[in-house]
């Protein structure tokens, strides 16, 4: 009975699509929301599709659903690097401390010194000797 | 299917449908315009896993075609709005 194994990937995959939409609601920053839907939903996805194809289709089938899923894989990247760059270019400020705290004090002048234009004077750079 | 019965079904639809609510409460919701774009790639994904459900539903296997020109699509749609948002048009004028 191969087709309860079908039907358990099936149900992971609902698993992880609720997952990415929760962290979707919880997470406090543009940033973490756009890390929970391109890896949570696009891994729901891919159980869910290739489960679904394996359930019903036959060879040709399970082909097309494996070329949706491996240009899934490859292009979300690419829309979350877009995405996270145009938040960067429009100035949504990352959180960067993990206790509920908006950011620290170097934090802050990091990103004051990267709005300014300037290069952040880095300690471990300075202290390079090459 | 005679072993994908209906509470199956209808844990499925359940559960696919919850996480587009939740994901359409921050597109509505959402407080920056990248929130509001995170959700709609989201959607493009959950859309195809209705139909998913649907191809379950009604016992075909004729929709993946739907499926691979859904993920292209969401793709493209969703690059290009990005790079439109970011800056003002979609090809970049660098000379």
């Amino acid at each position: 009975m191969i087709e309860i194994l079908f039907i358990a990937m099936i149900f992971l995959g609902v698993f992880f699509v609720m997952t990415g939409a929760v962290g979707v609601i919880r997470l406090r920053d543009p940033y973490t929301r756009l890390h929970a839907v391109s890896k949570g939903t696009t891994l729901g996805f891919a159980l869910i599709i290739m489960g679904v194809a394996f359930l019903h289709g036959d060879i040709s089938d399970i082909f097309k659903a494996l070329v949706a899923v491996i240009f899934q894989f490859s292009t979300t990247p690419i829309a979350a690097h877009m995405i996270a760059r145009l938040g960067l270019r429009k100035g949504i400020v990352p959180v960067r401390n993990g206790n509920g705290d908006p950011m620290t004090e170097a934090d802050k002048n990091y990103t004051a010194t990267r709005e300014s234009g300037e290069e952040p004077s880095g300690g471990a750079e300075a202290e390079n000797p090459a | 299917m005679e072993l994908f019965t209906l509470p199956l079904q209808i844990l499925f639809f359940a559960g696919v449908l919850t996480a587009t609510g939740l994901v359409l409460y921050r597109l509505i919701y959402g407080p920056s315009i990248i929130d509001r774009l995170i959700c709609v790639d989201a959607l493009v994904l959950l859309v195809i896993c209705l139909i998913a459900g649907v191809m379950i539903v009604v016992d075909t296997r004729w929709f993946f075609d739907a499926v691979l020109a859904l993920a292209i699509v969401g793709f493209v749609g969703t690059v290009a709005f990005a790079k439109y948002l970011e800056s003002g048009g979609l090809v970049d004028h660098d000379d």
